[in-house]
């Protein structure tokens, strides 16, 4: 695991990109990334490539876990790109968010399953992932995500998601969230959903068919969000 | 088999109080609340029986049915400490404003009736927290109350769907009566499940409930 901090102009904020160096995650493998932006700072976080969730073994599965802390005044966007599950993938993923009053929180979460390139269909995977957002110590959003088995005929289920295959959630924290709901929506369109929870805490869900097309939505929506292009990696 | 011998073993008084609380005429308002049912079918993801039964298990397996038989277990064998933090956690997993409005707008009237009838210390709090909460106050056993109201839960749904395409009395009966078995099943294995294990897959269910926000015209509040 490396971490890079790209060249950026004077005033940009802070980036940082990680870099998983293993290649992928597999069964035992444990990740960590703690970031935390204190008064007034601004850093901006991706990943260099998607993360790939490879076969495990019997055993534990790999874990991810992203703890964000933001100062008051302060800004964190967590852009990293996608997770691809492949077949027989099994990843448990923690995500925990604290927010002084007045920080911003921009967090996205990509995650395909399987290799397109490959045709590849998946007929075993677990994917876990819990988000928890507090406000002032106080948890005020939770997002849990659980997929077991054959994810291939879950995900057909038209109260599932209707044979997408990609999907990617965007949570953003921030006193100006209402007046980002409208704009959302229209770029959305009938791909996802997007809703202002609670105040000052915007959520949006997008399913595609595929890599693609999630790319073809989500990235209009997470430039309007955050203000500026997305880091230079997503675009290599 | 074991949710019949949990029943004979409830006094009659606690199975009457629990049919109670969970009957339609209980004012808890469900039938202002479609979980995004009602966007779900102008949308045509929802359009007869066989698609509406699809839709409905994937909201008890994979969405809001086994995510609240947690919350209802949870609820019911804290202690008053641990209690405001699983009402806090209910709270913040609602999806979208409207299933937000949905979980506290029926906890709150739930809390307000059982106050004032049986005077429980049931604060206004998330649907299943607020009635696992008062279950466990009066000795009622978590497994049934949950996969009653994971019942109640889906027949208001069915009645929900009734109001907005054409299905009849007797096959909503029949979508109902199929998974209710579903129902028991999720409650029983739920409700002994901790907060980790909460999670959803019912990505298509949220998003009706968002997409709701702005459906017109509309008859119901989610």
């Amino acid at each position: 695991m490396k971490a890079l901090f790209p060249r950026v102009p004077p005033r940009a904020p802070l980036e940082a990109v990680f870099l998983n160096t293993s290649g992928g995650l597999t069964g035992g493998d444990k990740m960590r990334i703690a970031a935390e932006a204190r008064e007034g700072a601004h850093l901006t976080v991706s990943s260099q490539a998607a993360e790939r969730v490879y076969r495990a073994p019997p055993g534990p599965d790999a874990e991810v876990d992203v703890t964000l802390k933001i100062g008051a005044g302060s800004r964190i966007d967590w852009l990293p790109q996608e997770t691809i599950i492949f077949d027989g993938g099994a990843v448990s993923r923690r995500m925990t968010i604290d927010i002084a009053d007045g920080a911003k929180a921009l967090v996205l979460e990509p995650v395909i399953l399987g290799r397109e390139a490959m045709g590849e269909t998946l007929r075993e995977a677990r994917f876990r992932d819990r988000w928890t957002l507090r406000r002032e110590g106080r948890v005020v959003f939770a997002d849990a995500l659980r997929l077991d088995g054959d994810p291939t005929a879950l995900m057909r289920r038209p109260g599932i998601a209707g044979g997408a295959r990609a999907w990617a959630s965007i949570l953003f924290a921030a006193a100006d969230a209402e007046a980002r709901v409208q704009p959302l929506r229209d770029l959305i369109g009938r791909a996802g959903g997007v809703s202002l929870i609670r105040d000052n805490i915007l959520f949006a869900r997008i399913l595609a068919p595929d890599g693609y097309d999630l790319r073809r939505v989500l990235i209009p929506v997470v430039e309007r969000l955050s203000g500026a292009a997305l880091p230079k990696v997503w675009r290599l | 088999m074991i949710t019949l011998m949990a029943i004979t073993a409830m006094n009659t008084d606690a199975l009457l109080t629990m049919t109670q609380w969970l009957s339609p005429s209980y004012p808890v308002g469900g039938f202002a609340w479609s979980h995004g049912l009602e966007m779900a079918i102008a949308d045509g993801l929802v359009s007869d029986q066989s698609s509406l039964t699809d839709w409905l298990s994937a909201v008890l397996e994979h969405g809001a049915g086994r995510t609240d038989a947690i919350l209802l277990g949870l609820a019911h064998r804290s202690s008053p400490d641990e209690l405001s933090d699983i009402a806090d956690l209910a709270e913040a997993l609602s999806p979208s404003a409207e299933r937000r409005g949905e979980t506290m707008g029926q906890g709150a009237a739930f809390a307000t009736t059982t106050r004032a009838v049986w005077g429980l210390d049931v604060p206004d709090m998330p649907y299943p927290v607020a009635i696992g909460r008062a279950a466990g106050l009066i000795g009622l056993p978590a497994t049934p109350v949950a996969q009653v109201l994971l019942q109640a839960m889906t027949s208001n749904l069915v009645q929900a769907a009734q109001r907005l395409m054409p299905l009849g009395q007797t096959k909503g009966q029949i979508v109902l009566a199929q998974l209710s078995p579903l129902c028991g099943a999720i409650a029983a294995e739920a409700v002994e499940l901790e907060a980790d294990d909460i999670g959803s897959a019912a990505f298509a269910v949220d998003i009706t409930s968002m997409r709701h926000e702005t459906q017109s015209p509309r008859l119901f509040r989610s």
